[in-house]
């Protein structure tokens, strides 16, 4: 499992707010599926954090968890698993 | 899809320091959403139900009324959890309150205590949601126990049945929610059960969310930082546009669905009238004692209860009967047009079903008087010939033009309002006469929300965001007003954005409940059982249960509210009387005074008033002394004017000026001629606002009257813009024109939040008037009967004592062998007593009084022994020249104490006297002593001490200084007897000095109170400035201040 505590950059795809592809590591990656997603906002009177986590599996065979960061709007990716 | 959607889990900041939003502000939220209704579901309570159910209406949402219940853990359930009910109709309404209060009463403060054991037979009529994620069922469901959820929910089934009962899903985009949604759908499926889609919505919008967050740090009392824990992970509480709704629920549009059914069933009207007017038990009308009060049999299941007309008619018959009797002893000479007026009213009283009300509160009036304890009653009440007749007011409305309409009307929904004041001693006596009389079920105590204000929340939210405690102090101490300009937040250690948000935060907070309190002496009456028509709780007074309802709701709700009150004037008018009695053996009936004594006058318009009622202080004293009051009538707009409200409103003036001559009385439109000819032109009373609203807008006298109820509660902008209209669209009708009327109602608006109701201020003035008529014809047990119900009023018992003694009332000090612990009156002088001894107390002045033998102490020995007080007290006895009646100097008592055995020490052993010779002391630190020992001083006055040396330095006396001329300059000097800096009054203070020949007043501007502001709190002072008069208040306008000590 690979896990990055300050998230990697990321070049998503989304359409509303929901992701459909990325690029990442020279390949793009396809979502094929959702597994989880979860919104978390806290921390607004220190340095807010607003992020809306996905738990994708994508057509490369990876299982990761991605964040949109709502505050500047970018995508992180957060962990890959396995 | 159909995307509608209702909302019907949702908590208002009545869910106490958990819902971040106004009942109104989730309201307006839905409107904007489009919600047809709306649930509230506070937390085990329904505090804000009536409030919530007013406005949704004003707002075309449907209200439906509800509560989120605690329950504690129990079979099938380890963890206590939580479940969401809502009233279908008016039997569920009554079983909801009934588990609530079950559940609060059986708890401590905060912590409820029920179980679902209890729910048997007392769910009909409510619609049950399975709750969050800590309802029993998700719960189970969570820890990996689905046949435990399953199981939980055959019980719940079993107690609503299976068209009352849905299983809730909720979708707030936590780790697992979609998954634990259809986990739950599939529960439901398996169960029978139909699912429901709800928000659990905390506040109305998400940028509302860091509120919410907020509170919960007060709750747990932490600042956020260390709350992490107790904290919502996100902003996703709020209410939800149906559009949301529905993508987040795109996999369950049945429950969605279900919102809808759901809130079209459940129709509760939250108006009582019918039910809560208490028929008195009439055996005690026919002199019967009292029996117990067997409780009302419970109503039939069902929507609303017939009428009652037989006892309502017994009811109305005993009341006419009553009035009628009364007549002729009221009215000896003309009875025409009181049997008039008096018809009339009964006849509003017959339509509006109120005569059990009015009985009802004969009865504790005439039980007060019974049992010797002085009563008064006001409000709108006193407007009525049938209050007076019934002897609960003792002001004559025809003479003084007083408004029935203000008190009651045909339009149905305005409920009476009766005050009864009582001596505060006693009140307490009345209270448990009336909870014995109807029972506990039946009797419950208005509550009071204790909301935030400036002050508070600065400091809960200063602490919640991490603040240092250091510049939280700066930040609450250092205001009178919201946001003060002078600040630098930088200096404070804010960013500019930190800073707003902070104040954001404080002013959004302001007004929300914090806990609740009880409204002293407001006591709800119901005919059902209490616990059927709101939700009770404990109060901190032991065996006293309180409504969760405070005066607005309770009055909105139409139920019956008295306020019994407690006056400490009138412990004194009660003691005054009693003494009368014993030291003359005269009884004065106040009731039958004569309203024109001369006596009473002329105290009033020389400024003569220290200890009187409500017209003692200096603002009252200044305006007395312009306005010079003749008659009662004048009283009464003394009363209603000189407070701070009008003052602020600058209405005073006018008045005054108008009264003085100086200015024409005008009047905005012929129209109001009439209503304000006694007052000069200038809108005094609130039953002008009524009236002046039924003249010229053309209200009736039930619209006016909600007009004034609005205005004096502040509401919002939108009603106030309503009403503006109705009235000058009346008023056009009339022939008046629109800028005139827009005017008027201006003055009207202004006026009516702090005018003061014409009854209140006519049985104020009557009190006032009896206690100046007392001061005036028995002084010394005026004075005595003032001074031992101290606190109260406006002066401290020092002024008090001088005020005696410059009416020619002799005061006596403390004497072991003469003093009680109270004072009394000794041979048409005061004997101070006991208590006024620091550090004596209650019981120490008992003791002195009770080891007391007939012939008195013969020494200090023999009172050391008898006594066996503490040696500091004796000695403070000494200081406070209490043993002068052995005629020894203080100091050789105070070394003959030193030198005495006494108490636990074994055998007393007479030492042999030793023959020092001990300079006695002098005047001055006789004085001093007996002054700093008490606290007052009865024969002498501190500047006596000074009265050479200041005479030396040219400082004239008090009175002196009344007789100086404009202009002049002049020093004055004197203990401070009261120091005064209003907000209004934009940085000025004003100081009142005392020296032995009365009072002098000072005025600081606001640049001499920065300059001595350190001397200000020091208790002797000398100030020179110059003289300012106009008629005959003079004051001196301070330039220089010192203190003498």
């Amino acid at each position: 499992m690979s896990f990055w505590p300050d998230g990697c950059p990321l070049e998503v795809l989304a359409t509303d707010g929901r992701p459909q592809q990325f690029h990442w590591n020279l390949r793009l990656h396809r979502i094929l599926r959702v597994g989880d997603h979860w919104r978390v906002h806290t921390d607004w009177w220190a340095g807010e954090v607003w992020r809306d986590y996905w738990q994708v599996t994508t057509h490369t065979g990876l299982l990761c968890v991605i964040y949109h960061d709502l505050v500047a709007d970018l995508w992180r990716l957060e962990r890959i698993y396995g | 899809m159909d995307e509608h959607y209702v909302e019907l889990h949702c908590h208002s900041c009545f869910s106490l320091l958990d819902g971040a939003s106004t009942p109104e502000a989730l309201l307006d939220r839905a409107a904007e959403l489009g919600m047809p209704a709306l649930a509230l579901t506070d937390h085990n309570g329904l505090y804000a139900a009536i409030r919530f159910s007013l406005a949704a209406r004003q707002r075309g949402i449907a209200p439906i009324v509800g509560a989120e219940l605690t329950l504690q853990k129990g079979p099938g359930c380890p963890e206590p959890s939580h479940l969401v009910l809502l009233a279908e109709n008016r039997a569920g309404y009554r079983n909801l309150c009934w588990l609530i209060s079950r559940g609060q009463l059986a708890g401590s403060k905060g912590h409820p205590r029920l179980s679902l054991a209890q729910f048997q037979g007392h769910t009909a009529g409510l619609i049950a949601l399975t709750g969050c994620r800590q309802g029993c069922v998700t719960g189970r469901l969570l820890a990996g126990e689905p046949k435990q959820a399953l199981a939980a929910l055959a019980t719940l089934r079993e107690l609503f049945g299976p068209h009352n009962l849905y299983v809730e899903l909720q979708q707030h985009l936590h780790p697992g929610d979609a998954a634990l949604a259809a986990e739950l759908a599939r529960l439901a499926r398996k169960a029978h059960l139909p699912t429901i889609a709800t928000n659990n919505a905390h506040y109305a919008r998400q940028s509302d969310s860091p509120l919410h967050d907020v509170l919960v740090a007060i709750r747990h009392n932490l600042p956020l930082a260390e709350c992490r824990p107790h904290l919502r992970p996100n902003s996703e509480y709020y209410l939800k546009p149906p559009a949301e709704m529905a993508a987040l629920f795109a996999a369950h549009p049945d429950a969605l669905a279900h919102t809808l059914e759901v809130a079209s069933r459940c129709q509760v009207d939250l108006y009582f009238r019918d039910e809560a007017t208490a028929p008195p038990d009439l055996a005690t009308v026919t002199g019967d004692p009292a029996p117990m009060r067997q409780a009302a049999p419970s109503p039939p299941e069902g929507e609303g209860d017939a009428p009652r007309p037989s006892e309502e008619e017994r009811a109305f018959a005993t009341l006419s009967a009553l009035c009628l009797a009364q007549l002729p002893a009221r009215y000896p000479h003309d009875t025409g047009a009181a049997e008039r007026q008096l018809h009339h009213e009964l006849q509003v009283i017959r339509q509006t079903g109120l005569a059990g009300y009015f009985l009802l509160v004969w009865d504790i009036v005439r039980y007060a008087k019974a049992q010797g304890i002085q009563v008064r009653g006001r409000g709108s009440a006193a407007n009525s010939i049938v209050a007076y007749l019934l002897g609960i007011t003792a002001v004559d409305p025809l003479a003084h033009n007083l408004l029935f309409e203000r008190f009651l009307s045909a339009e149905a929904r305005i409920m009476p309002d009766i005050d009864l004041d009582f001596c505060s001693r006693r009140r307490e006596e009345v209270i448990q006469y009336v909870y014995r009389k109807y029972g506990e079920s039946h009797v419950g105590m208005v509550c009071n929300y204790i909301t935030y204000c400036a002050r508070s929340a600065i400091r809960d939210v200063g602490k919640a965001l991490g603040l240092p405690p250091a510049v939280i102090d700066q930040l609450a101490k250092g205001q009178s007003k919201w946001r003060s300009h002078d600040w630098d937040p930088a200096a404070l250690g804010f960013t500019p954005q930190d800073w707003e948000r902070f104040w954001g935060l404080c002013e959004a907070i302001q007004g929300f409940p914090r806990h609740l309190g009880i409204h002293v002496g407001g006591l709800c009456i119901t005919r059902s059982p209490l616990d059927q028509v709101v939700p009770l709780e404990r109060a901190t007074m032991p065996g006293r249960v309180v409504i969760q309802w405070d005066k607005d709701n309770t009055e909105d709700a139409g139920l019956i509210k008295l306020d019994l009150l407690s006056l400490r004037t009138l412990s004194a008018v009660d003691e005054c009387l009693r003494l009368i009695r014993e030291t003359r053996s005269e009884t004065v009936d106040l009731d039958a005074l004569p309203l024109d004594d001369p006596a009473v006058y002329r105290q009033l318009q020389q400024a003569d008033t220290i200890g009187a009622f409500q017209v003692e202080s200096r603002a009252q004293q200044q305006a007395l002394v312009k306005m010079k009051p003749r008659n009662l009538a004048d009283i009464v707009v003394e009363v209603a004017l000189i407070r701070p409200g009008p003052l602020q409103g600058n209405m005073v003036h006018p008045y005054l000026r108008r009264r003085a001559g100086l200015e024409p009385v005008r009047y905005p439109h012929p129209l109001l001629e009439p209503i304000l000819a006694e007052t000069l032109g200038i809108i005094v009373f609130q039953e002008q606002v009524i009236r002046v609203a039924m003249a010229m807008g053309g209200f009736s006298a039930g619209e006016a009257d909600l007009l004034r109820r609005a205005m004096s509660r502040h509401r919002s902008e939108e009603e106030m813009a309503a009403f503006r209209e109705r009235f000058v669209r009346g008023a056009m009708a009339r022939g008046v024109p629109p800028e005139v009327a827009d005017d008027v109602f201006t003055k009207l608006s202004g006026f009516a939040s702090y005018g003061f109701c014409k009854s209140h201020a006519v049985a104020f003035a009557k009190t006032a008037y009896d206690t100046l008529y007392l001061r005036a014809h028995y002084p010394a047990e005026f004075y005595c009967a003032i001074l031992n119900n101290e606190p109260m009023g406006f002066y401290a018992p020092r002024v008090v004592i001088g005020d005696a003694r410059r009416h020619g009332v002799r005061v006596r000090p403390v004497d072991v062998n003469r003093s009680r612990e109270n004072c009394t009156v000794e041979e048409g002088a005061i004997r101070l007593g006991l208590l006024y001894v620091e550090g004596l107390g209650q019981r120490g002045a008992e003791r002195v009084v009770a080891a007391r033998p007939a012939q008195g102490y013969s020494d200090l020995p023999d009172f050391c022994r008898r006594t066996r007080l503490p040696r500091r007290l004796v000695e403070n006895l000494i200081l406070a020249g209490a043993m002068a009646a052995w005629r020894r100097e203080q100091r050789a008592l105070l070394w003959e104490l030193g030198r005495l055995h006494y108490q636990e020490e074994e055998l007393p052993l007479p030492l042999p006297p030793d023959e020092v010779a001990l300079q006695p002391l002098t005047r001055a630190e006789e004085l001093l002593a007996e002054y700093s020992v008490t606290g007052v001083s009865a024969e002498g006055h501190l500047m006596e001490l000074f009265r050479e040396r200041l005479e030396g330095m040219g400082v004239c006396t008090c009175r002196g200084l009344q007789q100086a001329r404009q202009g002049q300059s002049a020093r004055v000097a004197g203990l401070v007897a009261v120091r005064q800096a209003p907000p209004t009054a934009k940085g000025f203070a004003f100081i009142t000095l005392e020296d032995e020949t009365g009072l002098a007043n000072l005025v600081l501007t606001p640049d001499k109170v920065e300059q001595y502001r350190p001397l200000l709190d020091r208790p002797v002072l000398l100030a020179q400035g110059t003289v300012e008069r106009e008629g005959s208040t003079v004051h001196l306008k301070a330039s220089t201040i010192s203190a003498l000590a």
